[in-house]
């Protein structure tokens, strides 16, 4: 009986996600396998698998994406360390508000005010610091929007984390490095892997940040896929295209999901 | 062997004040217990030794040396935290080894000194030395704790109520043992409890502590036999504490009204129906009598107050709820305490 009336609070959500979630996409798989005169086919695959501007727009979006996780990683793991562990109650507060604040202005809106931004600021800049629109200013926006996808995943993890585990490292003879190295950094790992699959995922795909940011250097696979469908109206290679990078992107995640699952055994 | 020395610690948290001018002398080799209820201090005074908190004011020195501002990693203490914390990350062998390897001893020495340690707090290496901590029992994580502790070869072993959390037979067995290897070591041993018996069973001396104060430092048959205090009387052992008139013959104020001083006597000292005539008697009704094993206790109702007697079974087992009966002390089983 009881579970009668559990199915019944669920069935709204799962009935919406099958709907809107697993059909579109299952029907995106179907086109994917099939040729423009209709039948089954694997050449949508073949030509997006194989051809050079394809390739070159992916692993393009690639480094994108790297970069992106990288820089939102190395700013994002010593704040999320101060936060944790240096930080007054008060200090905690404002500053996640602070880092977080992005979050509550609309993407596009940041994107713009950076593009309208950079002007009055390359005007004080010399020569090799200025940041024109293209890759730099692109990764400039992408770091500046994905960072709290970073920074929360990382802090949570470390909240998590006893302090009488530090306490006891030092007890034991470990300088504060070897208590952040051996102590810290591994049981912060769920986190560091949760914020990279986040930012990397989602940067990889992204497309409307590097169209206002990226001036000619700004086209990405999800540009492609935009184009593919709307401007070329070319949905067979469009859906092998979303279906490659999709399955990629998600193989990846669960690898690294894997991966530290195994190394960290907790409790 | 180390001797530790407290000198006039002060710590506050806040509007709090932790520790009010605490000093104290733990003589090497010895098993000293901090005992007093939460919120005394205990923790926070043996956190300050460990070098993990800074005392506002103070110092405390391991035999001559000041190690006051000496950070917990140069202090070589050994310290079993009340939750263990045992790295969940690591192995066993890894977890015991982490101390010897952060004073970069060679990997050899490391390995026999592990062997060594876990032999010596009964864990078999071949079978657990692999394991994760959450994969053993708690009292199996409790060897570990202080087999990690006393691998580097402490100055001073710290512990802060690291049986707390096992079942009462386990936490007997190893009190036992533990005990045992205090003494073979001779290691110098702070630790801190809120539970007098397992300073009882435990300790050399012992510090009753008191809102941030040393109430009294003494052999637990010197601290049971004669508390100062009040609290020392009322926290170490159970005691009978009746308000009382000070003035002449010190008398118990059985109907209420203010005194100036207290009496107190212990459970066991309170005869029930004695034969022989004692110094102070009172006629009274039991109201309970409760069955503890080799004992009971009773409970009588004499005028507005309730004291309660420990007695041997047999005696006991003839008084019901209702009976009349008559209780009563000897002088020499009194202490008179001052307000």
């Amino acid at each position: 009986m009881k579970r009668a009336i559990y199915w019944v609070l669920l069935a709204p959500s799962l009935v919406y996600l099958a709907v809107f979630f697993y059909a579109p996409l299952a029907f995106l798989f179907y086109q994917s396998i099939t040729g423009k005169a209709g039948g089954f086919t694997l050449s949508n695959y073949v030509h997006v698998l194989t051809s050079g501007p394809y390739l070159r727009v992916t692993g393009y979006s690639l480094l994108i994406s790297l970069t992106t996780t990288v820089t939102t990683l190395v700013l994002a793991y010593p704040v999320s360390y101060y936060l944790s562990f240096v930080a007054s109650r008060r200090e905690k507060g404002l500053l996640v508000v602070a880092l977080v604040a992005p979050f509550w202005v609309d993407f596009l809106l940041r994107a713009y005010a950076l593009r309208v931004f950079l002007d009055p600021v390359n005007r004080f800049l010399p020569g090799p610091l200025r940041v024109e629109l293209g890759f730099r200013a692109l990764i400039l926006g992408m770091v500046y929007d994905y960072l709290p996808y970073m920074l929360l995943p990382i802090y949570a993890a470390m909240e998590k984390i006893p302090r009488n585990l530090v306490d006891a490292a030092g007890t034991l003879g470990a300088p504060s490095h070897r208590r952040l190295l051996d102590i810290v950094l591994p049981l912060s790992l769920p986190g560091v892997v949760a914020g990279t699959v986040l930012v990397s995922l989602m940067s990889f795909t992204e497309f409307v940040i590097p169209a206002i940011l990226g001036g000619t250097e700004g086209y990405t696979v999800g540009y492609l896929i935009y184009d593919l469908f709307l401007k070329y109206r070319d949905y067979w290679r469009g859906s092998a295209l979303t279906i490659f990078v999709t399955v990629t992107a998600l193989l990846a995640a669960v690898v690294a999901v894997r991966k530290v699952g195994e190394e960290v055994v907790l409790g | 062997m180390v001797e530790v020395r407290v000198e006039r610690v002060w710590k506050r948290f806040g509007s709090v004040e932790a520790l009010r001018g605490v000093s104290l002398t733990v003589r090497e080799g010895e098993l000293f217990t901090l005992l007093g209820p939460s919120g005394c201090g205990k923790t926070t005074l043996l956190r300050i030794v460990a070098g993990l908190l800074e005392p506002d004011q103070g110092r405390i020195f391991f035999d001559g040396d000041d190690v006051t501002g000496v950070p917990p990693h140069k202090r070589n203490v050994g310290m079993v935290f009340q939750d263990l914390a045992l790295f969940p990350h690591m192995t066993v062998y890894d977890n015991v080894a982490y101390g010897l390897r952060v004073r970069r001893v060679p990997e050899g020495e490391v390995r026999r000194r592990v062997r060594e340690i876990l032999e010596l707090v009964r864990l078999d290496p071949g079978e657990f030395a692999s394991r994760r901590p959450g994969q053993l029992s708690g009292g199996q994580q409790q060897r570990v704790a202080l087999a990690r502790a006393l691998v580097i070869e402490p100055r001073v072993l710290l512990l802060d109520e690291p049986f707390s959390h096992l079942d009462y037979k386990i936490r007997q067995e190893l009190m036992a043992e533990f005990k045992k290897l205090q003494k073979r070591l001779g290691i110098t041993t702070i630790y801190v409890t809120h539970d007098q018996t397992e300073a009882m069973l435990l300790s050399d001396r012992i510090a009753v502590m008191n809102a941030g104060r040393v109430e009294q430092v003494g052999r637990p048959d010197e601290v049971y036999e004669k508390p100062r205090t009040l609290f020392v009387a009322s926290f170490f052992g159970d005691a009978n504490i009746l308000p009382a008139r000070l003035d002449g013959r010190a008398t118990p104020l059985l109907e209420g009204g203010e005194g100036d001083g207290y009496i107190v006597v212990r459970y066991e000292k309170l005869a029930i129906d004695p034969e022989e005539p004692l110094d102070y008697v009172f006629e009274g009704v039991v109201e309970d009598v409760a069955f503890m094993g080799p004992v009971v206790r009773i409970e009588v109702r004499v005028g507005g107050v309730l004291l309660r007697s420990i007695q041997p079974r047999t005696d006991g087992m003839r008084l019901s709820r209702g009976s009349k009966v008559r209780v009563g002390w000897r002088s020499k089983d009194m202490w008179v305490l001052g307000r």
